[in-house]
């Protein structure tokens, strides 16, 4: 073989190619938990999604009588369209302020030895053990209108009447930003522990300084960790419910609050097609953040 | 372009030196191996070059200027890594570009001398495919091309040929040579394959324990090895154990009741403890006693290589020798009495 030949010959296999996935064995092992979704979340979920295009019944859950009246009125109705919108604003405000609070103290727990690591992970996820609702009630303890930060302000001066955190917007976001930020931080966490160092060295080496290796290799890089993080915390948030009921009241009704609020007057239809509505956006959300900012999957930003 | 001086530099790591007081200095547009095995320190001093690493003492010298306290960013070097270390969200383009773009020039220009490397690694034609499409021998000229492409002044290889099958390595160090030469570049080459820096190398060092054995050419090192590490480190070697004696004829080396003669360049020492250092295709199975200087021996095995035969003798004081001799026209059996014999020149006399 002559030497030119061989260089570009022998020198380049491509990968050799994947075994075909042998679905046998998988699928026994499945079979358990697809069984489990199946009946307990599958057909229930179908059960809805029938029931909404049903008319309400005194008597029974539904009327049986096919109808599009329950999507027309969620879809035109300016209440329920506003709190589709605000249910959407809040989740995307929440998404955004675990990003920005989150990926510094990622990319410090990033940093530290896997032994310090865990240890203050333990801490970042001890606040889980403790009820939502019991951590809830602790913003109101803090925020009441007879709470610390209003006593506070009343017996200094500050203010002259009891200042109305609650029931407000911004107490919503407030709360859910406090119980979701984990979940940001250690999805993107598990992403940047996952880079080759040899990378960041590598870009030392070719003329980048420390900022440049953040933007061109460890932010890129961390892109999956932070479309997971953002995906469950905008999920989780899009479909509160207790963290909105007891910081928003009467006056921050997220779509979650819109349901209950129909099942407790026995509206089930009207429940079951504002619960497809707000499964479809937020699908549709995540579907869009998925695409743009590249798939948690392949690991990188394309 | 610019020569390397590394002056007295010892690293320390968890208690132990890492690198120990090493001095090196790698003229401008020379090629210098770093070689040892595992854990000697070779590594560590190619960090210390790169700048990951701050020496404890000493000094490191990019052309007239001491870089200790420079960056790895601002010290004009190129690297390629065991691993490739491409960046897997990048493309090959971008990949090859990025020194470049480091260094601010434009998208077309570095896209221009993006090119050109690839073309030099031969490489052509894969500018927009992602690393993990290409095989590793691929990807390692990506990694070749990213680490030239803006000529820096020092090349630096952290055993860059270690993750590839042997043929392709072979070609990859006579390529790798070529583009050296071709550039100009200094360069520093960390292996722990020795024919890999013997072929490829202006100057060697090689590392024990975080310090030089002995540094010098290719030569140097392969025909008159400082002590007994560097001589089976390099090569292999049987070292035959052995006291320097005065005779009439002078200072010569008495093993196994057997009287040597030095070579000319020896400086012998009256009783002396040494070893005869003697490469095992320099030692001829074919004469009769007494015909050369050399030892009898015993023949313990004969393995078929091929092109040659490796005998493995026992010498009449216990001492293990292997030869290489030809497959062709020789005919040896386990068990039959040889006589090993050697010329003065071909037994180097090293450190105990």
């Amino acid at each position: 073989m002559s030497r030119t030949s061989s260089l570009a010959g022998t020198a380049e296999r491509a990968p050799a190619a994947r075994r075909p996935f042998r679905w046998k064995r998988a699928e026994a092992l499945l079979a358990p938990a697809f069984l489990y979704y199946f009946v307990l979340l599958v057909l229930p979920s179908a059960a809805f999604c029938v029931v909404s295009f049903y008319g309400r019944s005194d008597t029974g859950f539904f009327d049986g009588v096919f109808t599009l009246k329950n999507y027309v009125s969620v879809l035109t109705d300016g209440f329920y369209l506003g709190s589709l919108w605000l249910t959407f604003r809040i989740s995307v405000e929440t998404t955004l302020a675990c990003l920005l609070l989150g990926y510094p103290a990622a990319y410090y727990l990033a940093k530290l030895s896997p032994a310090a690591r865990k240890k203050l992970i333990i801490l970042l996820l001890f606040p889980l053990l403790l009820s939502t609702v019991i951590r809830v009630y602790g913003w109101i303890a803090l925020l009441g209108r007879r709470g610390i930060v209003n006593q506070v302000l009343l017996s200094s001066g500050a203010t002259d009447y009891p200042i109305a955190f609650l029931y407000t917007e911004g107490t919503v976001l407030l709360g859910l930003v406090s119980i979701l930020l984990p979940y940001m931080i250690i999805n993107i966490t598990n992403t940047l522990i996952t880079i080759d160092p040899a990378l960041r060295e590598a870009a030392a080496a070719h003329g980048a300084g420390p900022f440049k290796i953040f933007l061109k290799v460890t932010l890129p890089l961390s892109g999956a960790g932070m479309v997971s993080g953002a995906v469950m915390v905008f999920t989780i948030a899009m479909s509160t419910y207790i963290i909105s009921f007891l910081l928003g009241g009467p006056k921050v009704k997220l779509l979650g609050n819109l349901i209950f609020d129909s099942t407790s007057s026995f509206n089930w239809p009207l429940a079951a097609a504002l619960s497809v509505v707000l499964v479809v956006a937020t699908a549709a959300a995540c579907g869009a953040m998925v695409r743009l900012l590249g798939s948690p999957a392949n690991g990188m930003a394309r | 372009m610019a020569s390397v001086e590394i002056a007295g530099v010892s690293k320390q790591y968890a208690g132990a030196w890492a690198v120990d007081r090493v001095s090196i200095t790698v003229p401008d547009g020379s090629f210098f191996s770093l070689l040892g095995p595992s854990g000697s320190g070779k590594t560590t001093l190619l960090r210390l070059v790169a700048g990951f690493l701050r020496p404890d003492a000493g000094t490191v010298r990019i052309g007239p200027a001491i870089v200790n306290e420079v960056p790895p960013h601002k010290r004009d070097i190129g690297m390629v890594f065991q691993q490739y270390a491409l960046f897997p969200h990048q493309t090959v383009l971008d990949n090859v570009a990025f020194g470049l773009e480091m260094r601010g020039m434009g998208r077309k220009a570095r896209e221009a001398k993006a090119r050109e490397a690839l073309e030099m690694v031969r490489m052509a034609g894969r500018e927009r495919a992602y690393p993990k499409e290409l095989s590793g021998g691929q990807q390692q000229r990506i990694a070749i091309a990213r680490s030239i492409a803006a000529r820096p002044a020092v090349w630096l290889l952290d055993e860059p040929l270690s993750a590839l099958d042997r043929k392709l390595r072979i070609e990859m160090q006579s390529e790798l040579r070529s583009l050296q030469k071709l550039l100009g570049i200094t360069t520093i080459y960390v292996t722990h394959d020795q024919e890999e820096a013997l072929a490829m190398s202006d100057g060697i060092a090689i590392f024990r324990d975080g310090r030089i054995a002995q540094q010098g050419s290719a030569e140097d090192l392969y025909e008159r090895p400082a002590d007994g590490f560097v001589a089976d480190f390099l090569g292999s070697a049987n070292l035959i154990e052995g006291v320097v004696a005065r005779g009439p004829q002078g200072l010569h080396v008495v093993a196994e009741g057997e009287a040597f003669r030095p070579s000319a360049d020896h400086i012998l020492r009256e009783n002396e403890r040494v070893h005869l250092a003697i490469r095992p295709e320099r030692l001829d199975l074919s004469g009769a006693p007494g015909a050369a200087q050399g030892l009898p021996a015993r023949v313990e095995s004969v393995l078929y290589l091929g092109s040659d035969l490796r005998v493995v003798l026992r010498t009449r004081g216990g001492a293990l020798l292997v030869a290489r001799a030809p497959s062709r026209g020789t005919a040896l059996a386990e068990g039959a009495e040889v006589f090993a014999a050697f010329k003065p020149e071909d037994a180097a006399i090293v450190a105990h």
